[in-house]
């Protein structure tokens, strides 16, 4: 299942910004681009269904991606849930 | 070459299968084969690790602390990008090749095939690095 909420939070040890983002909204507003890449795929001579496919399995294997640095100077999280 | 080719082609040699019965019995070998790392990955991807983690950690260097890395990969996503190479059309194939070469990676990516990306990816479920140094250590490991 791809990821609905993303959780990205940026600053220094002396404060952060967490935000929330509700990425099920962001997945509809994406679909045009979809469209257009498969387009571009099908013109290149790639499989529109492979393509598909993996685009689908790349999304869902977002979910559970946590990316987090903790320096000095700042600090930098990204979750995906 | 296998012991159960080998046995089938013992086989074929003694009269006991007749040839097409060999290359039936070949042919299922070579699925067999190319089934399994399928099926490992798929045990990778319920039973096994779900995610490669890697922990970077600086030491103490300053007043404000050490620097800490944290990175937590699912290996769905790992499968879902080495399977994006099958996407690959076959001239860019070809110009990717030339760069590889040119920069003395001699990879044919025309032969990579997801069951080999597959077994790729269930092998990294099994890795284990560990790095320590004066100043930083470093981790990497499935989980």
């Amino acid at each position: 299942m791809i990821p609905s909420l993303a959780v990205v939070r940026v600053g220094g040890r002396r404060g952060a910004v967490r935000l929330w983002l509700p990425l099920f909204l962001l997945w509809p507003l994406l679909l045009p681009l979809a469209v257009a890449g498969l387009f571009v795929a099908r013109v290149y001579g790639v499989a529109t269904a492979g393509a598909l496919r993996a685009a689908w399995r790349s999304a869902s294997g977002l979910r559970g991606l946590h990316v987090e640095v903790d320096g000095p100077g700042a600090a930098f999280l990204v979750r995906f849930i | 070459m296998s012991d159960n080719r080998l046995q089938v082609l013992q086989m074929l040699a003694d009269g006991q299968v007749s040839a097409e019965e060999a290359d039936g019995l070949i042919a299922a070998l070579d699925r067999q084969h190319a089934a399994a790392p399928a099926a490992r990955a798929a045990e990778v991807g319920t039973a096994g690790p779900r995610y490669l983690r890697i922990l970077v950690e600086e030491h103490e260097t300053g007043d404000d602390g050490p620097t800490k890395v944290n990175i937590r990969v699912p290996f769905q996503l790992l499968r879902a990008g080495v399977r994006l190479a099958s996407l690959i059309p076959n001239g860019a194939k070809d110009q990717v090749n030339e760069a590889l070469r040119k920069n003395g990676v001699p990879i044919d990516v025309t032969q990579l095939k997801p069951e080999d990306l597959d077994e790729l990816v269930v092998h990294l479920a099994e890795l284990t690095i560990d790095v320590e140094e004066k100043d930083t250590k470093v981790r990497i490991f499935a989980e």
